[in-house]
């Protein structure tokens, strides 16, 4: 089967994967792509998909790079050239938090396999972000992650599908919920959750 | 493996040796320059010495200056009108007799950067691949393509995929001729010979390079070969030449009383001050003398592409170009103005390191390839077999 480009915005392709996460690498940075916190998908060809939330972009050293740098006042071609024309890609590490069954229900556990290597990696509509945030299940996958700055992430991801929902009495009462939500999952860590709220308010 | 500890005593004589030569390079430099000032007049007595050289000495590979005196200087501007630049580069994989199947590979990397557009530069790349016996896609006068077939091929591409991004950027440009498009080529301009090649063929090979430089001069764009770190001597057999009496002047005296050996006209030219550059010459060969009959001489002339002063930080280049562009002095500056400043960042063409980059074959691509070859080959039920060097090497030298 031919691989087609996705309709939706893509980030870019898998480079390595597990069943817990996955790195994509993306050609270049743009104003609001990718962007921490954000829920990403990879669809597989049986329609079902895996969802994950970005919490490490990276930009890989590159000798080249750091000669222009050193070279000072730079042209915008040759910015240009650097940003959109060298093969130096981006790097998307991605927390695996749930995904979606061919029949288009959503459960939010790691799934069976992890997505297979160079699949499109294409960020979320909002009311994919909106149908995933449905249900809170999520938020242990990531209070729980070893590699990921977790309680940022927690605050992130919810801001950003919290504003998903629709006006800010819809943002507020999702995020009251979340709230509870976490509460009840850090009921023995309350200066942890504290944090985590406060950044949750940051962007209420 | 290489025993580091085995070579300690071997690196610092080798550092000593390299100080010394470094000192003599030096004082002999300094004498090349005063004879430089001494003989720089360019007389009538001059040039029938060049004659001579050449009638005696066939492949003497001398300068012929195309100004008034030889150490003439001229400043670039630092700055000049936005141009366009187009750069190409290319790299190969050589016939391997060890391999799977005995291929080669020629592959051009090629970029358009359009000076003050603020877009992005486009960039290119153009694999070829074939077989390097029995090709029944190309012609082959060989029986089988070696390695100096191999460059060139190559070069021959870089010099065409520049004449094709020259025309189309002029039609991009809607026949407006006022816009300066310089096609910078990495190396030379002249072709290097095989010793092996017959008259007719070094004609053909003649007729090929000489196709896309005309195509050049037809789109209005100024081709420029980028020589970096020149070790060529041209302008000091001159300075020899020069020194000699008329009747010393033979070809025993030519191929072995040079009191020059050994000296770069790089060396010889490295005082000049950053965006300087040296007058015009056409070296002398047989083969410049084919181009000079199909009316694309290549003359070069010595410039210093660093913009900090001081004769260590000089950043020496040689230019080569065809002798139209030489004999329109104002094309010329600006197209210089326009490559020095491409050279700004790295003190060598930015366009050229990005041509380069975007031609290389990594080993793991080569692999890669192989692996293809490998799959096409057994699906055709075609049996293959590595030499056994070949896979030695596999399992103990894949570092």
């Amino acid at each position: 089967m031919t691989e087609t480009t996705p309709n939706q915005r893509a980030l870019g392709r898998v480079l390595r994967a597990s069943t817990a996460g996955f790195t994509a690498g993306c050609r270049t940075l743009e104003a609001d792509l990718p962007v921490f916190g954000a829920l990403v998908q990879v669809e597989r060809s049986d329609r079902s998909a895996i969802y994950g939330l970005i919490y490490d972009v990276r930009v890989e050293d590159d000798p080249f790079v750091r000669q222009l740098i050193a070279a000072g006042d730079l042209s915008e071609e040759y910015v240009q050239d650097q940003r959109q024309r060298r093969q130096v890609p981006v790097e998307v590490n991605v927390l695996v938090v749930g995904g979606r069954t061919p029949s288009g229900d959503i459960y939010q556990f790691l799934p069976p396999q992890p997505p297979a290597t160079l699949s499109w990696v294409t960020v979320c509509t909002e009311d994919q972000e909106r149908r995933f945030g449905q249900r809170l299940d999520f938020l242990r996958t990531v209070l729980n992650a070893a590699d990921a700055p977790a309680d940022e992430l927690v605050a992130a991801a919810l801001r950003r599908v919290a504003a998903a929902q629709g006006d800010s009495a819809q943002t507020r009462r999702y995020l009251e919920n979340a709230g509870r939500e976490l509460a009840r999952l850090l009921s023995r860590e309350p200066v942890r959750l504290n944090g985590i709220l406060q950044r949750m308010r940051g962007a209420a | 493996m290489l025993e580091l500890n085995r070579l300690t005593g071997q690196v610092a004589e080798i550092a000593d040796a390299l100080a010394g030569q470094r000192r003599q390079l030096r004082d002999r430099t300094l004498h090349a320059r005063a004879q430089l000032s001494e003989l720089a007049q360019v007389t009538d007595e001059l040039r029938e010495k060049l004659a001579l050289a050449r009638h005696v000495d066939e492949s003497w590979r001398g300068a012929d200056p195309l100004g008034e005196r030889l150490d003439e200087r001229y400043q670039i501007p630092a700055s000049a009108a936005p141009a366009t630049l187009i750069g190409s580069d290319g790299s190969q994989i050589y016939p391997d007799t060890h391999a799977i199947a005995l291929y080669y590979l020629t592959n051009i990397g090629t970029i358009v950067l359009r000076q003050g557009s603020g877009e992005a530069p486009f960039t290119d790349t153009a694999p070829l691949l074939h077989l390097a016996e029995n090709d029944p896609l190309e012609e082959q006068d060989q029986d089988r393509i070696d390695a100096e077939a191999v460059n060139l091929r190559r070069d021959l591409r870089e010099l065409e995929a520049l004449a094709a991004l020259a025309r189309r950027e002029r039609e991009s440009l809607g026949g407006d001729m006022a816009r300066l498009v310089v096609a910078l080529a990495d190396g030379p301009l002249l072709p290097w010979m095989p010793q092996r090649l017959t008259d007719p063929e070094q004609g053909r090979v003649v007729r090929q390079f000489i196709a896309p430089l005309a195509d050049l001069r037809a789109s209005h764009a100024v081709p420029l070969g980028y020589v970096d770190r020149p070790r060529s001597a041209n302008v000091l057999r001159l300075l020899h030449v020069a020194a000699l009496p008329l009747e010393a002047i033979t070809k025993e005296r030519l191929r072995q009383g040079n009191p020059y050996e050994g000296l770069s006209d790089a060396a010889l030219f490295q005082d000049l001050l950053p965006g300087q550059r040296t007058g015009l010459f056409a070296a002398t060969s047989e083969i410049n003398e084919n181009f000079r009959n199909a009316g694309q001489r290549i003359c070069f002339c010595y410039m210093n592409v660093a913009t900090e002063s001081e004769e260590q930080n000089a950043s020496m280049a040689r230019i080569e170009m065809p002798e139209w562009v030489a004999r329109d002095p104002a094309r010329l500056e600006a197209a210089l103005a326009a490559v020095w400043s491409d050279c700004r960042l790295l003190n060598y063409p930015y366009l050229l390191a990005r041509a380069h980059e975007l031609a290389l074959v990594s080993h793991q691509e080569r692999q890669a390839l192989e692996q293809m070859l490998r799959t096409e080959m057994m699906r055709r039920g075609l049996r293959f077999a590595e030499s056994p060097k070949a896979n030695t090497k596999r399992f103990v030298g894949g570092r």
